[in-house]
């Protein structure tokens, strides 16, 4: 049925952009994770990837994680000799996450998550509706 | 005489097949909102002649006494187009304007809430016809 179909769709999505979420959270969680020694690395920040499968049960386009990758761009420094990871000329490598950047990553999945919580309801309604004929 | 073969009923019966079938495409858009390269798609507006048409079932079509045979598609599902024109495409190439997508969805349920009342109401005449209407 197609009603039933649409709501699946949508959980898919729903699920997709849990994940999301939770990439976000992670980055902005480590936005100060620093390395301890002026070798080690930082936290770099992760980026996730959505991609459309076809699902042959439901015969449409279903959207899924990709991948979760890293962000290969430079890390951020910042002033600090008395800081045990500080190198030579006194700077600490810090983690290349923007929390601003993650904040409007994080806008952009709320107001998906919502769309899809929409289409449910919708779906659901159009259902009731047609069960109501029987009445 | 089934249902089916009340003109009006079948005609709201498409209808609301074409609407749910709609409101499944509309929600893979609204799924794949965020998924790069995605364009959103749409069904072919269902037309009054369409619904007509259907109602008609004078067709005759031949039987199938073997597997080989090629059987007759009866009733085409309607197929979802990939739209062309779109005013908003993203860096990453996605084409999904969820704003455009949520009014789509809204109209599709006031249109199904209208057909599935209608019905309602088309039952009422029926039962009326028969004596035991409310």
């Amino acid at each position: 049925m197609d009603l039933l179909k649409s709501i699946k769709l949508a959980a898919a999505g729903m699920k997709a952009q849990g994940e999301r979420m939770r990439v976000i959270s992670e980055n902005l969680a480590n936005k100060d994770s620093v390395g301890r020694t002026p070798e080690q690395d930082p936290y770099r920040r992760k980026i996730i990837t959505f991609k459309n499968n076809l699902d042959r049960e439901l015969n449409a386009q279903k959207v899924e994680v990709d991948k979760i990758t890293e962000d290969k761009s430079e890390f951020q420094k910042r002033f600090d000799p008395s800081h045990p990871a500080a190198d030579e000329e006194g700077y600490v490598k810090t983690p290349n996450v923007n929390s601003l950047v993650e904040l409007m990553d994080m806008k952009e999945t709320q107001r998906s998550y919502k769309a899809n919580i929409q289409t449910i309801e919708a779906s659901k309604r159009m259902i009731a509706q047609t069960l109501d004929i029987l009445r | 005489m089934s249902l089916k073969s009340i003109p009006l009923f079948s005609a709201l019966t498409e209808r609301m097949k074409w609407l749910s079938q709609r409101q499944s495409v509309l929600s893979q858009n609204i799924a794949n909102s965020d998924t790069p390269g995605y364009r959103a798609s749409d069904l072919k507006p269902q037309s009054f002649e369409d619904l007509v048409k259907g109602s008609k079932e004078a067709k005759v079509y031949m039987a199938s006494t073997s597997e080989g045979h090629i059987v007759n598609e009866q009733k085409k599902p309607f197929n979802p187009k990939v739209e062309r024109e779109h005013y908003e495409v993203t860096p990453a190439g996605n084409a999904v304007v969820l704003e455009d997508q949520m009014m789509k969805l809204a109209d599709t349920q006031m249109q199904y809430q209208m057909t599935t009342s209608l019905y309602k109401k088309q039952v009422g005449l029926l039962k009326t016809a028969l004596g035991r209407g409310r």
